[in-house]
């Protein structure tokens, strides 16, 4: 064997198990790709043989045909690249067309819980703005009176210190309903569409942070909160801190008041993934709520008094969608809630 | 010296080299495209040492061609092993 003879069957060898690996996977390969890239192979396995059998002197015969076949590998190799470059562009407008269908649902979806949830706090304005016109008439109109015997004062008195207050703290708690979903909204638009610039996170560093940032509120539940040894991740510093702040936020409002409240975040590398788990013995959520809690204005609770506009968890998943990250969510009424965030790792 | 065919693949190699180099940022966007192109690159090399080996040194350019053609085929297995085997495909 001399060292052509060697590297001709190596040559051999390799376009063998390039053909095999095509076959094996043929029916997932786009036709046309898959008839070009044949077309190669034949030619290349021709060439490699025809070398293969001349160096080790064994016959000549296959050259003519292979000086011939050869002469269109080159054309061969232009139209797969071009083939290739189609698929590319395929899938880059199937995904458009994807992400753009998904948008357009999710917009329609947040006008219409917009346009409902401002609704409510809307004819709370209306219905007192109303009711305030006429207190000030009924005042305008006992006011005339020059002379007001003690029933009007006492009338008077009533509609200064009582109906009016009153109208006003309804219009109030109105106004303020509105500008928490307003506010929320503008969150919401932000979360989707900061320009992101991503690089490696010291997640310990970036948690640590956020436990400082929330310590009131942690102290205030008398909550115990433990941080493991995080991976790095990959991913845009303000975005990703938003992420774990709303995540921490949610844990400790919904922490149970009839035990003492935990709440740990943990991590480990999984393959390209930096996976992290934010856990607390909270109120839980019940299995069937666990897709609707991601959801735009979601309060699984609103005659509760906790503070929030039901966007927390949804903003956390455009972050994540942004960062090409996942989420899930492990939970059952009464006994707490995990949540898993995945995001890729330097 | 020389082939025609050989002068032929040279030119019809050289000028698909020069249509990717032009369009290298729609090529680099081809799946698992390093090895594909490195495949593609080194074939046309070998084209290279092929004419080279006809007025100079035969030995050793027509021995670098054969390794040029052995590399471009186990490129070629690694592109068709990562892109259409471990990936299952292309869709």
């Amino acid at each position: 064997m001399t060292a052509l003879s060697i590297v001709d069957a190596l040559a051999l060898l390799a376009t063998l198990a390039a053909a095999l690996f095509i076959a094996l996977a043929w029916k997932n390969i786009p036709r046309d790709v898959a008839v070009l890239f044949t077309m190669i192979l034949v030619v290349v396995l021709y060439r490699n043989l025809s070398n293969l059998l001349e160096s080790a002197a064994i016959t000549n015969a296959l050259d003519t045909l292979e000086d011939n076949a050869e002469v269109f590998l080159p054309v061969f190799w232009g139209f797969l690249l071009y083939a290739l470059g189609q698929q590319v562009d395929k899938k880059a407008r199937a995904d458009l067309t994807a992400s753009l269908a998904m948008r357009n649902q999710e917009l329609q979806s947040i006008v219409y819980v917009a346009s409902h949830d401002l609704r409510s706090p809307l004819v709370n304005v209306r219905g007192f703005s109303n009711e305030l016109a006429s207190s000030c008439s009924q005042l305008a109109e006992l006011l005339d009176n020059p002379d007001p015997d003690e029933e009007t004062r006492t009338r008077i008195a009533a509609i200064l210190k009582e109906e009016i207050p009153e109208c006003l703290g309804f219009i109030e708690a109105g106004a303020g309903s509105m500008d928490r979903i307003i506010d929320g909204l503008l969150k919401l638009s932000r979360a989707g569409a900061e320009e992101i610039d991503i690089h490696p996170l010291d997640m310990n560093h970036l948690i640590l942070g956020i436990r400082q940032a929330l310590s009131y509120q942690i102290e205030q539940k008398h909550a115990a909160f433990t941080l493991g040894d995080l991976p790095p991740c990959l991913g845009d510093e303000s975005q990703v801190a938003q992420l774990f702040s709303n995540l921490i936020d949610n844990a400790i409002k919904y922490l149970d008041n009839r035990r003492p409240g935990r709440i740990a975040v943990t991590g480990w590398q999984e393959l390209d993934r930096a996976v992290y788990c934010v856990t607390d013995n909270g109120i839980g959520i019940a299995p069937e709520d666990h897709e609707k809690v991601f959801g735009v204005f979601c309060r699984l609770h609103p005659d509760k008094p906790t503070p929030g506009e039901g966007l927390g968890l949804n903003i956390v998943s455009r972050i994540l969608e942004r960062h090409h990250g996942t989420i899930r969510l492990e939970s059952k009424p009464g006994q707490g809630a995990a949540f898993y965030v995945s995001l890729p790792r330097p | 010296m020389y082939q025609d065919n050989e002068i032929i693949m040279l030119i019809l190699g050289l000028s698909v080299f020069i249509f990717v180099i032009i369009r290298r940022h729609e090529v680099i966007r081809i799946p698992v495209a390093g090895p594909l192109m490195a495949s593609f690159a080194v074939l046309v090399a070998a084209y290279i040492f092929t004419v080279l080996e006809g007025p100079f040194y035969p030995r050793l350019f027509n021995l670098i061609e054969h390794i040029c053609y052995a590399v471009s085929s186990i490129l070629l297995a690694v592109y068709a092993f990562i892109a259409f085997f471990r990936r299952k495909g292309l869709r």
